[in-house]
């Protein structure tokens, strides 16, 4: 019943191709809804403006997520016959980034559209998001030489739960880490839109807390998914996710908490550093590389600290 | 807005996420999509190079190459031209510096020169199929993989690291593997090195798009081309020691590990490794290119340094490695064409 076309697995269905991918990303979409209708009651959002930001946030995501892909994946070399043939769809290529932007543009869109608060909006579609990004991840474990690490060595992690066995070696399954976290984000950020009153403060929140992981989780990958060389592109636009969100939080509390404003602004240039040196270690020194992710995780976890500090009502 | 609209939203909501498994195959492009893409690509040659076909996997041959000498009456084996490892080594064969059987003679030599030291595996074979390349995944594909681990899967008896095709941004390269073509697109930066079915190099300076695609073009005319690289830069070529332009890249005048292949005649071949970022002090280009013309080659050509220098000989490597252990995409490799004993 199963079978891998090329480099994805699917099923024939009356003569259709349905592949696991999709069904993954449309299962995480079902998800994403389910719980944006339940929070949309719970904030109270205007009758319409749930399934129009569905509409809108699936067509914007997906167009998005197409063309970020087409002009950023260095497949090919070059942008342009990517672009040109952007609309064949079953050649694959897609982008989690842009994706997840277009359906925050979207939200906005249905917001304006619905004279809602967009603020609010995106409040609610933070931890829905999560769910979506539950399901692409884990849709990636039927996509060949796809969500995973650089090799393993040692003795340790090839035997466990965590990797896969490639055709000379064990690599570790960053998809299942990355599941992991969104459904981790998705009942931080439940948690934290019912507590807050102010508008906005949960989708920064979740900025911060998804933005710092997957520039974590994007430097274990290393599936030449829209990389150039040795750059991840995806973590250069996670990282951006965190400090658009450090600038708005420093600009809020800039008269009020000047000193910790100015803190978050200086922590995006020392992020942005010590993780260019971290990568560089990563790559080309014999350090532990347990050691270095740990560095990286505290070289993170910093700033989505003065983040949320800055957070606090 | 009204309940029917509301209504009618959903709906098209649920129909857009029911569209989702049809339409959205892999966050990656597909393998045949890459292919097809890469042929529609301007700069594609617009020659057809025949790629070789599998052969019969044993076959006779009574040639044997100078150099190379054979035990007496014993008959010259071949391995078929595609990605089929080659046959287990005799264990018998193997010594501290070396292996030797009937197919095949391989000697470690270590030199130190100048504060930098050099690995050398010399290769002689008595078939061109011996000299063999293997990929980490499809041809087309990211996959990568130890240089360690892909030299042991496929019987390698040594091994090195390659160009490392797929991390190339650029992809305008001219790459076959096993007579399997990935790209062939010209490259006015990179020199371009060819072996045939012969095991003779070629060796193809970046220049201008229509005097390289003639020269292409003309060693396409007369051989079949197994494999081709693009790196660079070329080292020696026809015999004569080549300037190294300070313009090519890859750190050309810095002290780094550096890998090299030549060929020093027929069947007859060299891996070299200068170490570097560590006791050994590394090679520039030039050095590099000096050093190979002195072993005797007559086409050298040098590939992925850095941390991707990598000899592995009988599943171990033999070099120190400047940094963690790097993946690569693919690697060449050398296998014995005798097939073991049941």
């Amino acid at each position: 019943m199963f079978q891998v076309w090329e480099d994805a697995v699917g099923v024939s269905l009356a003569g259709a191709k349905v592949y696991a991918y999709g069904l993954a990303v449309a299962l995480g979409c079902l998800g994403c809804m389910a719980l944006l209708i339940s929070l949309g009651r719970l904030k109270k959002l205007k009758p319409g403006t749930v399934p129009l930001t569905g509409v809108l946030g699936l067509v914007c995501g997906f167009v998005l997520s197409r063309l970020l892909f087409c002009l950023l994946d260095g497949a090919l070399g070059s942008p342009l016959p990517l672009l040109a043939a952007s609309w064949r769809l079953s050649a694959g290529g897609y982008s989690m980034m842009g994706a997840l932007i277009g359906a925050c543009l979207g939200a906005w869109a249905a917001a304006t559209i619905q004279k809602e608060e967009p603020a609010r909006v995106l409040d609610c579609l933070a931890p829905s998001l999560m769910l979506l990004v539950l399901g692409a991840r884990l849709g990636e474990r039927y996509i060949e030489d796809f969500g995973i690490s650089r090799v393993l060595v040692g003795d340790f992690l090839p035997h466990t739960f965590l990797a896969v066995q490639g055709a000379y070696d064990s690599y570790l399954a960053t998809y299942l880490l990355e599941a992991a976290t969104a459904v981790v984000l998705c009942l931080v950020l439940v948690l934290d839109i019912k507590k807050q009153r102010r508008a906005g403060n949960t989708f920064l929140l979740a900025l911060l807390l998804f933005g710092a992981t997957q520039v974590i989780w994007e430097s274990l990958r290393f599936d030449q998914h829209m990389r150039i060389s040795f750059v991840s592109l995806q973590q250069i636009m996670a990282m951006m996710l965190v400090a658009a969100a450090l600038i708005v939080l420093a600009r809020r509390r800039w008269q009020t908490r000047h000193a910790l404003a100015v803190t978050a602004l200086v922590m995006i240039p020392a992020a942005v550093g010590l993780g260019v040196a971290l990568e560089f270690a990563i790559d080309r020194t014999t350090v532990s590389r347990y050691l270095l992710y740990a560095i990286f995780v505290l070289v993170m976890a910093a700033p989505v600290a003065v983040g949320c500090k800055l957070r606090k009502e | 807005m009204n309940r029917l609209t509301c209504t009618l939203l959903s709906v098209l909501c649920v129909l857009l996420i029911l569209a989702l498994p049809f339409v959205v195959s892999s966050p990656n492009l597909l393998g045949e999509a890459k292919w097809e893409l890469l042929d529609e690509m301007e700069d594609t040659a617009g020659w057809l190079v025949t790629s070789a076909k599998a052969e019969e996997e044993l076959t006779l041959t009574e040639e044997a190459p100078e150099g190379f000498e054979p035990t007496e009456g014993a008959p010259v084996y071949e391995l078929p031209i595609d990605f089929t490892p080659g046959c287990v080594p005799d264990p018998a064969g193997f010594s501290e510096d070396g292996y030797v059987d009937d197919s095949i003679s391989v000697k470690l030599e270590t030199r130190e020169e100048n504060g930098v030291i050099w690995r050398i595996a010399w290769v002689v074979i008595s078939s061109p199929t011996q000299l063999r390349t293997a990929t980490a995944g499809k041809l087309t594909g990211s996959a990568t993989a130890l240089v360690s681990s892909m030299a042991e899967k496929n019987n390698a008896i040594v091994a090195m690291n390659a160009d490392y095709y797929s991390n190339d941004p650029a992809k305008t390269t001219f790459e076959y593997r096993m007579g399997q073509k990935i790209r062939n697109k010209t490259n006015q930066k990179k020199d371009m090195l060819l072996i045939d079915e012969a095991g003779d190099f070629h060796i193809v300076l970046a220049q201008q798009r229509d005097s390289q695609q003639a020269e292409l073009d003309a060693v396409a005319a007369e051989h079949e081309i197994i494999n081709a690289f693009t790196f660079g830069p070329a080292l020696v070529k026809g015999g004569e020691l080549i300037q190294v332009s300070k313009d090519y890249g890859y750190n050309p005048t810095g002290r780094e590990p550096r890998s090299a292949f030549g060929q020093t005649g027929y069947l007859s071949y060299v891996m070299v490794i200068a170490e570097g970022r560590g006791e050994s002090k590394g090679a520039t280009h030039q050095e590099l290119a000096d050093f190979m013309y002195s072993l005797g080659c007559r086409d050298a050509f040098n590939f992925d340094g850095g941390g991707s220098a990598t000899l592995v000989f009988n599943g171990e490597v033999v070099n120190a490695l400047g940094g963690s252990p790097r993946v690569q995409s693919d690697i060449i490799y050398f296998a014995t064409a005798v097939p073991a004993e049941d």
